[in-house]
């Protein structure tokens, strides 16, 4: 996986386009709860590997779509009754570019069971090794400013022209 | 309590819509799954690991083992290196160590031999591991933070809801 810094900067340019084109209000939330999506299926799975070396065999099952989908449901369910369908769409589609983020990973066994538990087969398609995406850190926040700010200028001279 | 209507499903002309499932029904099933899946991965997966190798080496001799827990490098030697893991003595690892050094994590793909070594097929240092894991702490405590911001927990329903002001 690239470290979760990689993950939720790439991931923003996902929701910010989504909320841009839909021109939504009221995002905060709702962006919380997708990139709360994207980070999802490293919190539940690393730190238990990590605090409990012997334990990493039941990781592997848990970082996949469909048991983290399941997870994204069950938390979409603690939200009150008008939320529910909307906080699981943000959930498990911030879930979903995680594992589509992972699957550009190098390693010399790749886990991206998207099929689990009904196959083992990988989907991988490596371009760079986690180290390598780190190295681009500096770069995914750089972009960021820069969107946000070309966002910035653009609906100031949106507001200046519509007034 | 009724919290959930399931998509339009029909079997023998019955919607399954016209039910009511009460959510925590729904989240214990979904918790079912989602435990189900930890074991199947640790009862059903495609691999072997090393304790295993070592528990039944002359059935498993030749076998490819590439899941280690925390697996560092000890000692260098001009034909392989020890392996430090978890809850276990080094073993001797044989191959090429170009580009690796002592006291960093790998990443490695051995073959397991029944007289008690690892033959490298493929090993490469977990450069920066440390602080992948570190600077991954930062977006969780930032999301975690706005987070709190944003939402809240009614204990008198078990629901979190949005804060007034967000």
């Amino acid at each position: 996986m690239p470290d979760l810094i990689t993950h939720v900067a790439l991931s923003h340019f996902f929701i910010r386009s989504y909320e841009l084109k839909k021109q939504a209000t009221h995002v905060w939330p709702w962006r919380l709860l997708f990139y709360f999506g994207t980070i999802l299926p490293d919190i539940i799975t690393r730190p238990v590997y990590i605090l409990f070396p012997l334990k990493e065999l039941w990781t592997i099952g848990l970082h996949n779509p469909l048991p983290v989908l399941a997870l994204c449901g069950m938390l979409a369910l603690l939200f009150e009754s008008g939320m529910r369908a909307k906080a699981f769409a943000y959930l498990g589609s911030g879930a979903l570019v995680h594992f589509l983020f992972d699957s550009l990973q190098k390693h010399l066994v790749s886990h991206n069971y998207w099929l689990f538990p009904f196959s083992w087969q990988d989907f991988s398609w490596p371009l760079l090794y986690p180290s390598q995406f780190m190295a681009f850190i500096p770069l995914w926040l750089v972009l960021v400013f820069l969107f946000e700010g070309i966002v910035f200028l653009v609906e100031k001279k949106g507001n200046r022209n519509h007034p | 309590m009724v919290l959930f209507y399931p998509p339009f499903l029909y079997i023998n002309d019955m919607k399954i819509s016209d039910f009511k499932i009460n959510r925590w029904v729904l989240i214990t099933l979904l918790f079912g799954f989602v435990i189900y899946s930890a074991w199947y991965s640790v009862a059903h997966r495609p691999w072997v690991t090393l304790d295993e190798c070592l528990k039944n080496p002359a059935i498993l001799d030749g076998s490819r083992v590439f899941m280690f827990q925390e697996p560092r490098i000890g000692k260098l030697y001009a034909d392989g290196f020890d392996l430090y893991t978890k809850n276990r003595r080094p073993m001797r690892v044989f191959g090429d160590t170009t580009g690796l050094k002592e006291n960093e994590y790998v990443a490695l793909m051995a073959t397991f031999h029944k007289e008690g070594y690892l033959q490298a097929v493929e090993a490469r240092i977990a450069k920066n591991r440390r602080f992948k894991i570190w600077g991954s702490v930062i977006p969780v405590l930032i999301i975690a933070g706005i987070g709190l911001r944003f939402f809240r927990f009614n204990w008198r329903k078990c629901e979190i809801v949005v804060k007034r002001h967000a």
